[in-house]
Parts: structure tokens; C-alpha cells; sequence
């Protein structure tokens, strides 16, 4: 019986139970435990929080089986304290301190929806540490007309970017080939972001809130074309960002670097 | 308020979009509020023709769903004031929008424009569903072939079955020297097969492809095609113009000889 104590909360019960004992007996302890003190509980639906140990799911229900048949209780949820979790968790409050209204909730657990934004919250923790601009996915091939790739992270494109394509990025993009398409870096709002192309020919790019459109617009497309085949080859890998809130195009090669844009 | 007009077909590749932006240009030379609209969604070429793709921030699909007000869309033409265009979204599918939605946003746009008009996609599904709802009015676009005439046939009793009030034809792509050898339909060969009213005939003309390259409309310039574009315009706004007709093919022809000299 030694392995099991029971505490009343105000919407619930804390169930402590003891992680080195075996499952087998901590069950004969949860059933005699709950089957003595069932006309104490009485009847009623409450959430059943457990403590000092890790459970699987399966084992879980199994607990919960057991207090309904040795008791008159309801369990409408499970909370399991998880220490790796917990730290998660608090990591993640003290990196946000002003989300302070679940801070309580590790302790007394009072509302389904609060369990609800808990778990959100340490999803949202563990998945920050995977989504960053200083992470790049890479997509190998070209993208036509009507495709678009939309990340969090930083992208790379090993192709072209056609006319009618879109490349959506919260950090920076990198085109290694021709972007002739739309690109969108930064568009979470990060002004630092890059729009970086071997060729650099699109018909719009923008960066946070700044929007630039090809120069050759009044040319029309054929003009263009033509442009471009006299140029061949004197054509140069060039580099877009934000300048004074506009978005401006540069050779990338030395004098760029030297300017220390990269931060 | 305006008028509703779709540009439609059946066929593809006739013609809607070069007669939809060339009408759309020559109404706007006339003084007149025009909005096209691009319902191709998926695979929009107006604003290409137009020459205003690189301006597309938000599309057709974005005002429907409410993520942008229609102005925020709506894009103004680089030579004419009161030319707007509707562009469509690339990146969606036909059944993005719903023939309800294209009306209540036609009901909407007609407060404003004198005209509003629709460049609706080759096919009789979804696309064109959404693009005749809330015409109320119709310009078939055809070339003088069999192939093109039979899907204006079908496009024609389409548009009487869903009662659009007016439906005129807009023969695309004459070449009169073909017709004068009896190689190819004339116009009133296919108004007769068609028994619709004709709006106007353009000929098959090279300022055409260069005018669409260049996404400068040539409607109003002084090339046959452009002239031509001029006439439809003039009469869809109810003037009576002459029709270019076989004693005029003459002067036609040579004046088309006279281009290609240049």
C-alpha cells in the first residue's frame, strides 16, 4: 500500500505514486488504495494528475480502469508530470516572461484549456529549436510557373525560379540559378533578409515591407528577353536588400563584402 | 453603373485574352472607366499581355476569399488612367473561386467602372461557369475554322441557356487574301453558321504577336488590327460604325500589303 497516496485538490486528484516499485504492484496498491477510501470520494468527475513516475499510455489508461472500477469516480483527464517536460517548459517561460498566465499551472492544473495551451506552448518550445533562419531547406530542381515553396526557414534553390513562381521565406533566399519569378524574403517582417540570385532577373522582389519591381517593366517582356541575350556574358551572381526601406540590387563579389551587409 | 461583359470562346488559343486586353485598352482610349479581369485561374496570361505581371502583389483569389480589399488587387494600367486589371492567382485551381462569389464581386465593381469585363478561360467547366456569372452580356470570340466555329456554336447556346442577354461575335484572324482565293470562311460565312450578331472583324496581323510580346495593347494604333480593335470598341459603346466589308477588303488588302512592306 506503501507505494500509492492520495491528494485532494480542488477540481481534482494528485495521484503520487512510487517509480521503483513494479507496475504490477503499484496496480493491487492503486485498487486497494481507491476501493478503501471510495465512500470518501463519493461520486463525482473529476482529472486525475500522477506524480514520481513515468507511465506509457497504455499503462495510464490501465490506472484510470482501475480507480473507475474500485471507485465511483469519473476521470474526465490525465495529467502526467513529466520532469523533462517540466524543464521544457519553464525554459521556455523564462525565455518569454511575460507569458505569465500559466504559471501556476505546473502546480495545480485547474482547467482543461490550460492543459491545452501548456501543451501548445512546450510543442511550440521544442519546435523553435528546429525552425530558424539560420537554417536553410534545400530544393533541388526548378520551380515553373504556378509553384511556390513557402518556409520558416532560410531557402535554397538548386534551379530556376520561373516567371509566374513564388519563393516565400521567413529568412533569407538563395537562388542558384536564375531567378526570373517572385521572391519573398523576410516575411515575418526581418528587414536583415537577403534575396541572393546567380541571376538575378526577377519580376518582383520584396523584403519585410518593401516591395521592388523589375526595372524593365515598361519594356514589356520581349524587350527583355533580348536584353538579356546581350548581356549573356557579362552577366554576375547579385545580391538584394533592404537600403533606407528600399530594396536595392548589388554585384555580389568584393566591394559588396567589404560593406559588411551580412551582419 | 456599368456593364458586365465576358470574353469567351470555347476554343482555346483564338484569341480572348489579345481581344480582351485590346478592348479592354481601346475602351479606356474612349475615356472610359474599364476593370478586366483575368478569371484564367492557374494559368494567367492578361497581365503578360497587358505587361503588368511584375505589379501583382494580390490576385483574384485573395479578394474572394476576403484576404484584401479589391482595390489593394486591383492594378492600374502603365498608359491609360482609367484601365485597371484584375489579375488572376497562379498558384490556385478554377474551383478557388465560386460563380456566386465572381458575381457578387461583378455587382461590386460595376458600381464603380463603366465597364467590367471578363477574360474567361478556354473550356465550358468551372472556369467558364465562374466567368459568365455575372456577364451580362457576351463578345465569342472565333477564328474562320471549322474547329473554332463548332466550340462558338456550343459556347453560343451555353450562353442562351444560362441567359445572357446579348451575345455578339468577334471574328479573330481573317486573312482576307485566303477568303479572296476561297480557302478560307469569311465573316459572313460564320455569321451565317453562327446567326449571331457580328461586333467586328480583326485580321490576322503581325503587330498583333509584336504588340502582345511587348505587353503594349495596340488597340487605337494606326496598324489594321489596331484600327480594327477601335471599331469593336466604338461598338460596344453603341456607335454605329461601317463594317469592313468585301468591296472594302480591297483597300484592306492592299493596306495589309502595305504593312508588310514597312
Amino acid at each position: 500500500m506503501g507505494s500509492v497516496s492520495i491528494k485532494g485538490t480542488g477540481s481534482g486528484i494528485i495521484l503520487e505514486l512510487d517509480g521503483k516499485c513494479t507496475f504490477e504492484e503499484l496496480k493491487t496498491d492503486v485498487a486497494g488504495k481507491f476501493r478503501e477510501s471510495s465512500s470518501f470520494l463519493g461520486k463525482a468527475s473529476m482529472g486525475l494528475m500522477t506524480r514520481g513516475r513515468i507511465m506509457s499510455d497504455d499503462e495510464v489508461d490501465e490506472i484510470v480502469r482501475i480507480i473507475t472500477e474500485n471507485s465511483k469516480l469519473t476521470i474526465n483527464c490525465v495529467l502526467t508530470e513529466d520532469p523533462v517536460t517540466d524543464q521544457l517548459f519553464l525554459k521556455y517561460q523564462s525565455a518569454a516572461p511575460e507569458s505569465e498566465v500559466y504559471a501556476d499551472t505546473t502546480n495545480e492544473i485547474t482547467e482543461s484549456q490550460n492543459i491545452d495551451a501548456l501543451i501548445d506552448d512546450i510543442n511550440q518550445s521544442v519546435a523553435e529549436e528546429y525552425v530558424d533562419k539560420k537554417f536553410a531547406s534545400i530544393h533541388k530542381g526548378s520551380l515553373r510557373s504556378g509553384q511556390s515553396i513557402s518556409e520558416k526557414n532560410s531557402i535554397i534553390i538548386m534551379g530556376d525560379v520561373k516567371p509566374g513562381a513564388t519563393v516565400t521565406s521567413d529568412g533569407n533566399i538563395y537562388v542558384l540559378g536564375a531567378l526570373r519569378g517572385s521572391a519573398y524574403a523576410g516575411a515575418d517582417g526581418d528587414e536583415k533578409a537577403l534575396v541572393f540570385a546567380l541571376e538575378m532577373d526577377p519580376l518582383q522582389i520584396r523584403i519585410a515591407n518593401a516591395i521592388a519591381i523589375s526595372p524593365d517593366a515598361d519594356k514589356g517582356p520581349k524587350l527583355k528577353q533580348r536584353k538579356f541575350r546581350k548581356k549573356v556574358a557579362e552577366k554576375e551572381a547579385e545580391i538584394a536588400y533592404i537600403l533606407n526601406g528600399h530594396v536595392v540590387k548589388d554585384v555580389y563579389g568584393q566591394s559588396f563584402m567589404r560593406g559588411n551587409r551580412l551582419g | 453603373m456599368g456593364e458586365v461583359i465576358v470574353v469567351t470562346s470555347g476554343k482555346g488559343g483564338v484569341g480572348k485574352t489579345t481581344t480582351t486586353a485590346n478592348i479592354g485598352t481601346g475602351l479606356a482610349k474612349l475615356n472610359k472607366k474599364v476593370v478586366l479581369i483575368d478569371t484564367d485561374i492557374g494559368l494567367r496570361n492578361l497581365d503578360v499581355v497587358m505587361g503588368l505581371e511584375n505589379r501583382i502583389v494580390y490576385n483574384l483569389v485573395d479578394v474572394v476569399e476576403g484576404s484584401c480589399k479589391v482595390k489593394q488587387a486591383m492594378i492600374r494600367d502603365k498608359r491609360y488612367e482609367t484601365l485597371f486589371l484584375l489579375p488572376a492567382a497562379q498558384t490556385k485551381d478554377k474551383t478557388s473561386v465560386t460563380p456566386d462569389q465572381m458575381k457578387k464581386l461583378a455587382e461590386e465593381l460595376k458600381q464603380e467602372f463603366d465597364y467590367v469585363i471578363m477574360d474567361c478561360p478556354a473550356g465550358i467547366e468551372q472556369g467558364f461557369k465562374n466567368a459568365i456569372a455575372g456577364a451580362e452580356r457576351a463578345i465569342v470570340v472565333t477564328t474562320p475554322e471549322v474547329s473554332a466555329v463548332r466550340d462558338a456554336d456550343r459556347i453560343i447556346g451555353l450562353l442562351e441557356a444560362n441567359e445572357i442577354g446579348k451575345t455578339q461575335l468577334v471574328v479573330n484572324r481573317l486573312r482576307p487574301e485566303m477568303v479572296k482565293r476561297g480557302d478560307m470562311m469569311s465573316a459572313e460565312d460564320v455569321i451565317d453558321i453562327l446567326a449571331v450578331e457580328l461586333l467586328g472583324v480583326v485580321p490576322d496581323d503581325e503587330s498583333i504577336v509584336v504588340a502582345t510580346n511587348n505587353g503594349e495593347p495596340l488597340a487605337g494604333d494606326s496598324s489594321l488590327a489596331g484600327q480594327a480593335y477601335m471599331n469593336i470598341c466604338r461598338r460596344i459603346m453603341g456607335e454605329s460604325v461601317p463594317f469592313l466589308n468585301l468591296e472594302d477588303k480591297k483597300g484592306f488588302f492592299a493596306a495589309l500589303a502595305g504593312v508588310f512592306r514597312k
